[in-house]
C-alpha cells in the first residue's frame, strides 16, 4: 500500500525520536541522526520529513519551553504516535523477514 | 559581546519562511549556532549558518503566498488602459518610439540568432576545427589567412594521430547550367569524400556520398534545383560542360559559413594539375584550400594547438625564408561566421567588430526608447503624484504601486512588439534585398523561439524602462502628494532627466554626423579619380567567341574611337593571384595580377608615375605595368624600377617566367574597396585566354546605334550566349555594394535612433508647453513678446544640442576615421562641411519639434491661459 510504506530517511527519523525519548526537537534529533548516522543532513531537509511524517500522522509535536540559547523562541517536541509504532514494526518485519531468506553464502 | 548569527541570512530567512514556522525553526538555528560557536569557533559557525539558511529554501518552509493576485492585477490592468486612453499623445510617443527601437532589435536579433547558430548542425560540433595559416613577415603586420598552403593536406590526412578526420574544400570553377535561353552560371567548392561525413547538409533528393564515383558529378543546392529545374527532379540532369547531377542538398546560406551553389569531385582539379608544380611551391599561402579537421574523441583543443606550433616551426625550419613564417591556428567552425578577419574567407564570414558594432547599437537604441518612457512619465510626475497619492491613502502598498507602474510599461512594451512585429513583417523582404552583403546571417522568416525570445526581450525592457519611475512613485509622500508641494523632491529628479535627454540628444548627434561623414566619404568615393579613364566605357564579355576575330570585325565600324581586350575590369575586382620574386629565391611576395593588351593604354590611359605610356613599350610579352606598392615590397626604388626583372613562380602548369617592369602606375585603384593591401601588377600580352572583356570607347553620338551593330555581330559569331555590354563607371559604382551595406546599416540604425529621439524630445516638449501655460500667460500679461517666450521655452534644448556636439563631434570623427575610412583603399578625407551640416540638420529637426508645440503654447491668449486663476 503506498503512502503508509516508511522511507529510508523517515524510519530513521522515527527511531531517532523513539531513542530520544522525551528530548526530541529539532536540533537534538538532527545531531542525533548526524553522529549515530555518519551522515550530515540540514535542518531544512529534516524539517521536511518530519512535517510529512507528521501529516500521515505517525508523529504528533507539541509546542515547548524556549531558553536563552534559542533567543527565548520555543522548541517543538516530537512524539511518535501509535501509527508510527506499527509502521516502524511493520518495516522491521518486511526487512527481517527478507534477511532470513537470504542464503548465508551470499552475505559473506 | 554576544555574537549574533549573520544578520543579513536571518532576515532573508524571516523574509521567505512561512510564519508559524518561523518562530521554531529560527530558535533551532540560533540555538545550534551557538553550540558550534562553543565547538568550532565564530568562523565556522558562522558559515553552517548560513548554509542552514540557504538549505531551508524548500517548499515546506518557504511561504507561498500566491504573487499573482488576480483581482488587484485586473485593478491594474484597468488603471492602465485608463491611463493609456486618457494620455493618447503620451502614451503614442512612448509605443511608437519603442515599438521602433523594438524593430531595430529585431533585425539585429536576427542576424545574431543567426549568425551564432550556423554550423550547428554538424555531428560532433564542438571538436570541428578549421586551419587557418598566419604568414608573419618580420617588419610589416601579419597576414591571417583563411585558405592555406596545399602541403597542410598532406601533413593532416598522414601525419596527426589526433585528428579523426579532415577534409579539404577548394574554391571551384563555375558551372554553367542552361537556363532558358541564356546560362546561369553556379559557383562552386570541390569537397574529397570526407566532406559529407563531416558537414551536415540535409539531402533533398539523391545521393552526395555518389559523386566521388568519379569525376563527372557535381551536388547541387535546393536553390539552384527550384531555379533551373523547377517542378522537375533534378537528378541526372547535366550542366552545360556535361557534369551530371547526382544529388541534390539544402542552401548553406542561414545554416553554415560555406557558401556554394554547386559541390564537385576535387579529383576534377587533380587531372589538369601535374604534381610536380604543386611541390616547387614550397608552402606558400594559396588561394581557396580550406583545411577542416575533426579531432579524436579524448583530444584537447590545446594539443591540437600544441602540435600545430611544433608542425609550424618545422615547417619554416625546412624551408627557410629570409622574413617570413608560417603559423598554422585552430579556429572553431561553429565560430567561423563571427570570427576574426582573415583574407581570403569564405562568403558568409562578418568580421567580428561588426558583430560588436550590431550588439552595441541595439543596446543603444533600446536605452534611448527607455529613456524616453523614463523622462516622459517623470515629466509627468505632478499630474501622477496626486494618483498616487490618494492611492496610498486607500492603503495601497510600495510593492502595489511599483507593481502597477510595471504593468503599465509591460503593456506598453507589449504593444510596442506588436508594432515592432508589424514592421518587420512589412520591412524584412525590403530588408533583405537591402542588405544583400548579410543576407547569409538574415533569415527572413522568423521562428518561434526567436518570437519567444523577443517576447522575454520586450517585457525585460518594459520592466528596465518602468523601474526607475515606478520606484520614484512609491516613494511619493501621500502628504506632499496631496499638499502638491513636490518641489523638495523634484531636483533631483529633474537632473536626471536633463542627464537622460542629454545624453539622448548626444547619441542621436553622434548617428547624425557619422551619417553625414559616411554619406560625404561615400561620395568622395564615387567622385574619386581611379588612376585611369573610365567616362562613358563600355565592357562586354566575349565568352566562347575568339577574341581576335572580334577584334577584327570591330575594326571595321568607324564610330569605334578605341578597343582594347582584357582580362579585368580596372576598379573592379576580377584578379588572380601570383607570386612574384625578385630574383630566383624562395622569398616570394603575392601581387594581384591582371592581363590586358598592349594597347590597354590607349583606352584607359592610365596614370603613371614613370615616363612613356604603356602602350609604347615593346610588344614582347614580358612588360609589366606595376603600382608603386609593389615596388615597395620588393623593395625597389621607384627611380631605378624601369627595366628591373621580376620572376612569376610556377603556378599550376604554367612555368616560371621572367618579367620586365614597364612603367610604374600612378593612383591605380584595382579595386576601391581593398581592406589589405595587396601589390598589383598588370602582364601586357597579345592575347591569353583569360583575356575575354573588350573595353569599347564609343563616340557618344551613336552610340544605341553602334552597340546595335555590335550586338548583330556577336549574334553572328555565338548562338549560346548574349552580348551584355554595361558601362564601366556603373561597374565601379557596383562594386561598392559592400560598403555601401555597411552604410546602409548605419543609416537604418541611425535613423531609427534618431527618430525615437526626436518623439522623445516632442514628448517632453509638449509636457513643458502644458506646464508652463499659466507662466507663459503670466508672462505676457507683464508685457513679453512672442519671440521672448519662444526664446525662453527654446534656451535649455539649445545649450544641450551644443553640448552634445562638443561631445559628439570628435567620436565621430574617431568613427568615421577608425571604422568607415579603413574600409576603402582611396584616398579620402573627414569634411568639416558634413559634420556641420549634420549639426545643421539635427537641431533644425529638434528645435522645429519642439516650436510646433511651444508656438501654440506662445500664442495663447493669457486671458484663456488664466482665466480660471
Amino acid at each position: 500500500m503506498k503512502g503508509t510504506n516508511l522511507g529510508e530517511f523517515e524510519e530513521i527519523a522515527l527511531l531517532t525520536i523513539l531513542v530520544l525519548k522525551d528530548d526530541a526537537y529539532g536540533v537534538s534529533i538532527k545531531r542525533e541522526i548526524n553522529e549515530q548516522g555518519k551522515r550530515n543532513i540540514s535542518r531544512g531537509a529534516l524539517h521536511t520529513a518530519l512535517s510529512r511524517l507528521e501529516e500521515k500522522g505517525l508523529l504528533t509535536s507539541k509546542q515547548g519551553e524556549g531558553s536563552e540559547d534559542r533567543g527565548g523562541r520555543p522548541k517543538r517536541y516530537y512524539e511518535v504516535t501509535n501509527k508510527g509504532l506499527t509502521a516502524l514494526q511493520e518495516a522491521k518485519e518486511v526487512r527481517d523477514q527478507l534477511w532470513s531468506q537470504v542464503p548465508a553464502f551470499r552475505l559473506q | 559581546m554576544r555574537i549574533i548569527p549573520p544578520k543579513l541570512y536571518t532576515r532573508l530567512f524571516e523574509a521567505f519562511c512561512k510564519p508559524t514556522l518561523y518562530q521554531e525553526l529560527q530558535g533551532d538555528l540560533e540555538e545550534e549556532f551557538n553550540f558550534n560557536l562553543k565547538e568550532l569557533g565564530e568562523k565556522k559557525a558562522k558559515a553552517i549558518y548560513r548554509k542552514e539558511v540557504l538549505k531551508m529554501i524548500r517548499p515546506s518552509i518557504i511561504k507561498l503566498k500566491n504573487p499573482f493576485r488576480a483581482s488587484l492585477f485586473r485593478v491594474h490592468l484597468i488603471l492602465s488602459v485608463r491611463n493609456l486612453r486618457r494620455n493618447k499623445v503620451f502614451s503614442a510617443i512612448n509605443i511608437l518610439g519603442l515599438g521602433a527601437a523594438l524593430s531595430v532589435c529585431l533585425f539585429l536579433v536576427n542576424m545574431l540568432y543567426t549568425g551564432l547558430s550556423h554550423d550547428n548542425q554538424h555531428p560532433e560540433g564542438d571538436r570541428l576545427y578549421r586551419i587557418t595559416t598566419t604568414q608573419h613577415y618580420s617588419n610589416r603586420q601579419p597576414f591571417p589567412s583563411a585558405s592555406g598552403p596545399i602541403e597542410l593536406e598532406e601533413t593532416l590526412l598522414l601525419g596527426l594521430p589526433e585528428i579523426e578526420l579532415s577534409t579539404v574544400v577548394e574554391h571551384g570553377q563555375g558551372f554553367a547550367f542552361p537556363f532558358g535561353s541564356e546560362s546561369y552560371r553556379a559557383y562552386s567548392i570541390l569537397v574529397d569524400t570526407a566532406f559529407f561525413e563531416m558537414f551536415n547538409f540535409k539531402i533533398i533528393e539523391g545521393s552526395p556520398q555518389s559523386i566521388f564515383e568519379d569525376v563527372n558529378s557535381i551536388v547541387i543546392t535546393q536553390e539552384v534545383a527550384q531555379k533551373i529545374f523547377p517542378n522537375e527532379s533534378a537528378l541526372g540532369k547535366e550542366t552545360l560542360q556535361g557534369y551530371v547531377i547526382k544529388a541534390v542538398i539544402e542552401t548553406p546560406k542561414n545554416k553554415s559559413h560555406l557558401d556554394f551553389q554547386v559541390i564537385g569531385n576535387r579529383a576534377i582539379n587533380s587531372l589538369s594539375e601535374n604534381k610536380a608544380s604543386t611541390q616547387n611551391q614550397k608552402w606558400s599561402i594559396a588561394y581557396g584550400n580550406y583545411f577542416y579537421v575533426r579531432l579524436n574523441e579524448n583530444i584537447s583543443i590545446n594539443q591540437l594547438d600544441q602540435k600545430l606550433e611544433r608542425l609550424s616551426a618545422e615547417v619554416n625550419n625546412q624551408f627557410k625564408r629570409n622574413d617570413t613564417s608560417l603559423h598554422f591556428e585552430s579556429q572553431l567552425v561553429r565560430d567561423i561566421t563571427f570570427g576574426d578577419f582573415h583574407q581570403f574567407d569564405f562568403g558568409y564570414v562578418i568580421d567580428r567588430k561588426l558583430f560588436h558594432v550590431i550588439l552595441l547599437l541595439g543596446v543603444i537604441t533600446l536605452a534611448i526608447a527607455s529613456f524616453n518612457y523614463t523622462n516622459l512619465s517623470i515629466a509627468r510626475a505632478i499630474q501622477r503624484t496626486k494618483e498616487v497619492s490618494i492611492r496610498k491613502i486607500n492603503g495601497s502598498t510600495r510593492a502595489q504601486i511599483v507593481g502597477q507602474f510595471l504593468i503599465e510599461t509591460v503593456i506598453f512594451s507589449l504593444l510596442a512588439m506588436g508594432i515592432a512585429l508589424t514592421g518587420y513583417f512589412f520591412f524584412a523582404s525590403a530588408f533583405n534585398n537591402v542588405l544583400e552583403e548579410l543576407s547569409g546571417i538574415f533569415t527572413q522568416s522568423m521562428n518561434p523561439s526567436l518570437i519567444f525570445w523577443f517576447l522575454i526581450l520586450s517585457i525585460g525592457i518594459g520592466l528596465f524602462a518602468g523601474f526607475l519611475p515606478a520606484l520614484y512613485f512609491s516613494r511619493i509622500s501621500p502628504l506632499k502628494g496631496i499638499n502638491s508641494r513636490i518641489k523638495s523632491q523634484a531636483p533631483s529628479v529633474l537632473r536626471l532627466r536633463k542627464l537622460l535627454t542629454g545624453f539622448q540628444l548626444t547619441i542621436s548627434m553622434l548617428c547624425v554626423l557619422t551619417i553625414a561623414l559616411g554619406n560625404d566619404l561615400y561620395k568622395q568615393v564615387l567622385s574619386t579619380d581611379m588612376g585611369f579613364d573610365y567616362e562613358g566605357l563600355i565592357t562586354f564579355k566575349t565568352n566562347e567567341i575568339d577574341p581576335e576575330l572580334f577584334k577584327n570585325e570591330l575594326s571595321k565600324l568607324p564610330s569605334i574611337k578605341a578597343y582594347t581586350l582584357t582580362g579585368f575590369v580596372p576598379g573592379v575586382d576580377h584578379n588572380e593571384i601570383q607570386q612574384v620574386s625578385i630574383a630566383q629565391s624562395l622569398d616570394t611576395i603575392l601581387t594581384y595580377k591582371a592581363f590586358a593588351h598592349y594597347d590597354f593604354g590607349q583606352v584607359y590611359n592610365p596614370r603613371m608615375i614613370s615616363d612613356g605610356s604603356p602602350q609604347s613599350l615593346p610588344r614582347t610579352s614580358d612588360q609589366i605595368l606595376v603600382n608603386p606598392l609593389f615596388l615597395q615590397r620588393m623593395n625597389i626604388p621607384i627611380d631605378s624600377a624601369l627595366g628591373r626583372a621580376v620572376y612569376f613562380q610556377s603556378k599550376n602548369d604554367i612555368p616560371a617566367q621572367t618579367k620586365y617592369i614597364g612603367g610604374v602606375l600612378n593612383g591605380f585603384v584595382r579595386n576601391a574597396l581593398e581592406q589589405y593591401r595587396i601589390p598589383f601588377i598588370i602582364e601586357l600580352l597579345e592575347q591569353h585566354p583569360k583575356m575575354n572583356i573588350i573595353t569599347l570607347s564609343i563616340a557618344s553620338e551613336n552610340l544605341s546605334s553602334t552597340l546595335a551593330e555590335i550586338e548583330n555581330m556577336y549574334q553572328k559569331f555565338s548562338h549560346n550566349s548574349a552580348f551584355e555590354p554595361k558601362f564601366v563607371d556603373d561597374q565601379i559604382k557596383n562594386s561598392y555594394v559592400e560598403f555601401l551595406g555597411i552604410m546602409k546599416v548605419i543609416w537604418f540604425l541611425g535613423i531609427s535612433i534618431i527618430l525615437i529621439s526626436v518623439l522623445g524630445q516632442l514628448g517632453i516638449a509638449l509636457y513643458n508647453a502644458e506646464s508652463r501655460v499659466k507662466e507663459i500667460g503670466i508672462r505676457k500679461v507683464l508685457g513679453a513678446a512672442i519671440n521672448q517666450i519662444l526664446r525662453l521655452l527654446l534656451r535649455g534644448t539649445v545649450s544641450t544640442l551644443i553640448i552634445s556636439f562638443v561631445i559628439a563631434a570628435p567620436l565621430a570623427y574617431l568613427l568615421a576615421g577608425n571604422f568607415i575610412m579603413p574600409q576603402i583603399a582611396i584616398k579620402a578625407h573627414i569634411s568639416l562641411m558634413a559634420v556641420f551640416q549634420g549639426f545643421l540638420i539635427l537641431s533644425i529637426m529638434v528645435v522645429g519639434v519642439i516650436l510646433t508645440q511651444t508656438w501654440r503654447t506662445a500664442r495663447l491668449n493669457p486671458s484663456e491661459s488664466l482665466k480660471s486663476e
